[in-house]
């Protein structure tokens, strides 16, 4: 009976490990992805032969804390290779995906500031901070997700999609300069306004934040605002 | 993704997770729990790397041709088919020999100033 549940246990760990892998890049996870399901099973037969189930939940944590700080590396890497591969029009899509909670944040600022310091200072009292964290984060994550599937999209397509960026460069550099040298090198046309639009949606709110952010929160905590 | 060429200077000092890898692999070729229970071993129980974390590693080591796969398996009766066996490349060999130089002479220096021994006191 306990040999059928451990194995059961076993199974269990092993499939909720294969589906915590999609938070990895898709590149990464088709590459290694085998590789890791393997290692994981070596590991929890290891543990479980020790400790028991213990044993299993001391290397969920560790695999926990592995994943998020492995899977965030990987995904910046994978924008440095990725951000040699967009388009200028996905470049505009995944910037502006990317810009809407900053965008949402500026909305909320201007509607109800005690909604921004909630959300840069949560606690349990305040449930709506957390909301506002966990949407924040999903936007974010959406971003991230669908400018994935364009990388991987783009990979698939024919080598026309090749590089708004020059060799060599990274992604910030991309991002921040290369919609500005297309319009410059291609003259004015449609597609690279957008795409110059999309940049100053991004940074504006963002520059906005942090550089005048904490001065105006002050100045409405001391009264100035209803 | 092709490998990438880096100068010895480049690639010094290592991170700790390449530095053990590379060290588990020093002796033979091993493949990926292999390398986590090497490294286990070296380091009394204290270096224990997630698969993230060893896969991750492994992959830039690829890149930077510190190691490489190996197709030849010390006995293919016995082992699973499907795992990657990894061994050290020349540039891989002296990376890690002049690391080890590095950490030894810093050795040198903790111990004329004598570290050493505090540690057990603390």
């Amino acid at each position: 009976m306990s040999r059928i549940s451990s194995k059961n246990a076993l199974l269990l760990a092993e499939q909720l490990y294969q589906i915590l892998l999609f938070v990895y890049p898709v590149t990464h996870r088709r590459e290694y992805g085998p590789l890791m399901v393997q290692l994981f099973r070596d590991l929890c037969r290891d543990s479980y032969r020790q400790k028991g189930f213990i044993g299993l939940v001391q290397l969920w944590s560790h695999i926990l804390t592995d994943t998020a700080v492995t899977a965030t590396v990987e995904h910046f890497y994978a924008l440095q290779e990725g951000g040699k591969l967009m388009t200028r029009t996905q470049h505009w899509m995944v910037l502006s995906l990317a810009g809407l909670p900053l965008e949402l944040g500026v909305l909320l600022y201007l509607i109800n500031p005690a909604f921004i310091g909630q959300m840069f200072m949560p606690n349990a009292a305040q449930p709506v901070g957390w909301m506002m964290v966990a949407a924040v984060f999903f936007l974010v994550g959406t971003a991230y997700v669908v400018q994935r599937r364009i990388i991987v999209l783009s990979r698939l397509s024919d080598s026309s999609s090749q590089a708004v960026c020059g060799r060599g460069s990274r992604i910030v550099w991309s991002i921040l300069l290369g919609p500005f040298r297309s319009i410059v090198l291609n003259g004015h046309s449609g597609k690279g306004f957008l795409f110059a639009c999309s940049i100053l949606l991004l940074v504006c709110p963002a520059t906005f934040l942090v550089l005048f952010g904490p001065a105006v929160v002050a100045v409405l905590r001391a009264g100035l605002y209803p | 993704m092709g490998n990438l060429t880096y100068a010895m200077d480049e690639l010094l000092p290592l991170t700790p997770t390449v530095f053990h890898i590379l060290l588990a692999l020093a002796d033979q070729k091993r493949h990926g729990y292999g390398i986590m229970q090497e490294v286990l071993a070296m380091t009394q129980n204290q270096v224990r790397m997630g698969p993230g974390t060893l896969y991750g590693s492994i992959k830039r080591m690829l890149q930077a041709n510190l190691i490489e796969e190996s197709d030849e398996r010390p006995d293919p009766e016995l082992d699973d088919e499907r795992r990657r066996y990894y061994r050290l490349t020349d540039l891989g060999q002296r990376v890690l020999a002049a690391e080890a130089q590095r950490l030894s002479t810093l050795m040198d220096v903790a111990q004329a100033k004598h570290i050493l021994g505090s540690a057990e006191v603390v």
